[in-house]
């Protein structure tokens, strides 16, 4: 689904992205983990088409990319709801862009609303929702669109490890249920293993893959309860700290 | 909704205070230099009725609401460019700064030359106040957005237009509904100076005649009329911002029945 080839991505003569390859199959989910400033949201605004990589290939279903992608959703840590709009309004918004009529953006709205549970909250303001419903809103604002690659860039970071859990479950049954291909950049070592059938660790200021590990158990929604889960997670960390030294 | 009552209750309150000053004031200051709130009041209704104070008014609202609508496109079309548009920014901010700050009043004999004496000098000043107003906050507003509530919205698939529509529009509503608030004060109270000068409409044309025919309570009855002129103003502001921007009011207060503070 997602073929990087010799990335380049430069600031000014700062090397954020150096020479980067990654494949992420079609249907699967990648999670990239790594230290802050090692060029994760890089990476992903430059899959999402928001940044022009400064040299090398990013193709998307063999195509090449340039610039914003239709059926790519992005969620974005904290900021993607638009606080003028209820609940019900930002849902919506992907389609009245998309310029559906009436009667669908309505069905598929309220059908969305019901299966993550926000009901009750659709004539709220983002302001009146705790940090998971509004988190919620925003998957359900990017699935209104039928994406079949959903980026996330640390999307429950800001919430409590319970609600962290129930949104990685929710994240977990809506990719099973809608075939989509998911990259979910995170700072949490058990998001990454929960979450990643391939967990790509990023080294640290080199703009560099370091390593990139295939989870098996991937798609299993006890996983957390099974001591590979722990043994997957120590992995991880372990190369994590190698380069702290 | 407690809020909301809150608020209307103070106004009330607010003229409550006022009343009892300027009563205890005209039985202490036995002079006609302050007139008794009630003749006053008297005289303000009389005025209203044969249409002097009317007419006078009118005229500097009609000053007022022209200058608004002309500050209002052209500070918003400025600054919607100048905050999208970052090196235009830094090429026309400098002279902005140089501006803003400058009392406009005192270019009133400049502005009376270019634009005659009647009408149009005055509401230039006026221009010259609010505009600045309104184009700074309407940048700034865009500036203040970030970079990733742009990404998300785009991502949508939102062209330009959809862009303004959904995302800048809704952004800059409520701070240019601020920044008019801050310039109705303003502008009353330039205006007032300015309507002494070559015409004989507006109220502080009125005013300022009352005074020198020594004219007390009819000066008062027409201060008085300022006073609800700018009470007005404010009233319309705060209720547009209610029916457009109702998100902002949640802000302010998330909910009337809970409190921050202790
Ligand atoms: N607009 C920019 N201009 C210059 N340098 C930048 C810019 N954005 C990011 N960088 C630099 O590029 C590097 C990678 O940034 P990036 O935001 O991709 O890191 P990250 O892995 O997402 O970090 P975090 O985990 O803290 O979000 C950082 O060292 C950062 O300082
Ligand atoms: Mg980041």
């Amino acid at each position: 689904m997602i073929e990087i080839e010799d990335l380049n991505i430069r600031y000014g003569n700062f090397i954020a992205i150096d020479n980067l390859n990654l494949n992420v199959e079609k249907y699967s989910s990648c999670a990239i983990i790594g230290p802050s400033g090692c060029g994760k949201t890089t990476l992903l605004y430059a899959v999402a088409g928001i940044l022009k990589p400064s040299s090398g290939l990013i193709k998307i279903n063999g195509e090449k990319i340039k610039g914003n992608r239709k059926s790519t959703g992005i969620i974005l840590q904290n900021y993607g709801l638009l606080p003028w709009k209820t609940v019900w309004d930002n849902v919506a918004l992907g389609l009245k862009i998309r310029k559906a009529n009436r009667e669908t953006i309505n069905k598929k709205v309220t059908n969305i609303l019901k299966k993550l549970d926000l009901e009750d909250l659709k004539d709220k303001y983002p302001v009146q929702l705790s940090g998971g419903q509004r988190q919620r809103v925003a998957i359900a604002r990017t699935l209104t669109i039928e994406p079949d690659l959903l980026l996330m860039d640390e999307p429950f970071s800001s919430l409590d490890a319970i609600s962290r859990e129930s949104l990685q479950d929710l994240l977990l049954r809506l990719y099973k249920e809608n075939k989509m291909t998911m990259v979910i950049v995170t700072h949490n070592i058990e998001e990454a293993v929960f979450l990643g059938h391939k967990i790509v660790i990023m080294a640290k200021r080199e703009g560099k893959i370091k390593k990139v590990i295939e989870n098996p158990y991937f798609g299993d929604e006890e996983f957390r309860n099974r001591v590979d889960f722990y043994k997957i997670c120590r992995e991880v960390r372990n190369l994590m700290e190698k380069d702290e030294t | 909704m407690k809020g909301i009552k809150t608020k209307n209750y103070s106004t009330l309150y607010g003229m409550m205070v006022i009343l009892a000053v300027w009563y205890t004031l005209d039985l202490i200051i036995d002079s006609s230099i302050i007139p008794s709130p009630y003749e006053t009041f008297k005289r303000f209704v009389e005025l209203i009725k044969n249409g002097e104070l009317l007419i006078h008014v009118g005229v500097s609202i009609y000053r007022i609401a022209f200058a608004t609508i002309i500050s209002l496109v052209l500070g918003v079309s400025l600054g919607l460019f100048l905050g999208m548009h970052e090196k235009y920014d830094e090429l026309v901010s400098p002279i902005i700064y140089l501006l803003y700050p400058i009392p406009k009043v005192a270019f009133l004999p400049v502005f009376m030359i270019l634009f005659g004496i009647g009408n149009t000098s005055k509401i230039v000043l006026i221009i010259g106040i609010i505009f600045f107003q309104i184009l700074v906050t309407t940048r700034d507003a865009i500036k203040g957005l970030s970079k990733e509530l742009f990404y998300s919205v785009k991502s949508l698939g939102a062209n330009k237009i959809q862009m303004y529509r959904h995302l800048i529009f809704p952004a800059v509503l409520p701070k240019v509904l601020t920044a008019l608030r801050l310039s109705v004060g303003t502008s009353i109270a330039v205006l007032f100076f300015a309507e002494n000068f070559a015409t004989h409409y507006g109220i502080g044309y009125f005013i300022l005649d009352r005074w020198t025919r020594v004219s007390y309570t009819e000066m008062f009855a027409g201060i008085l009329a300022v006073s609800l002129l700018g009470l007005i103003l404010f009233k319309l502001i705060d209720f547009m911002e209610k029916r457009l921007c109702k998100w902002i009011v949640l802000e302010k207060v998330k909910d009337g029945s809970v409190s921050d503070k202790w």
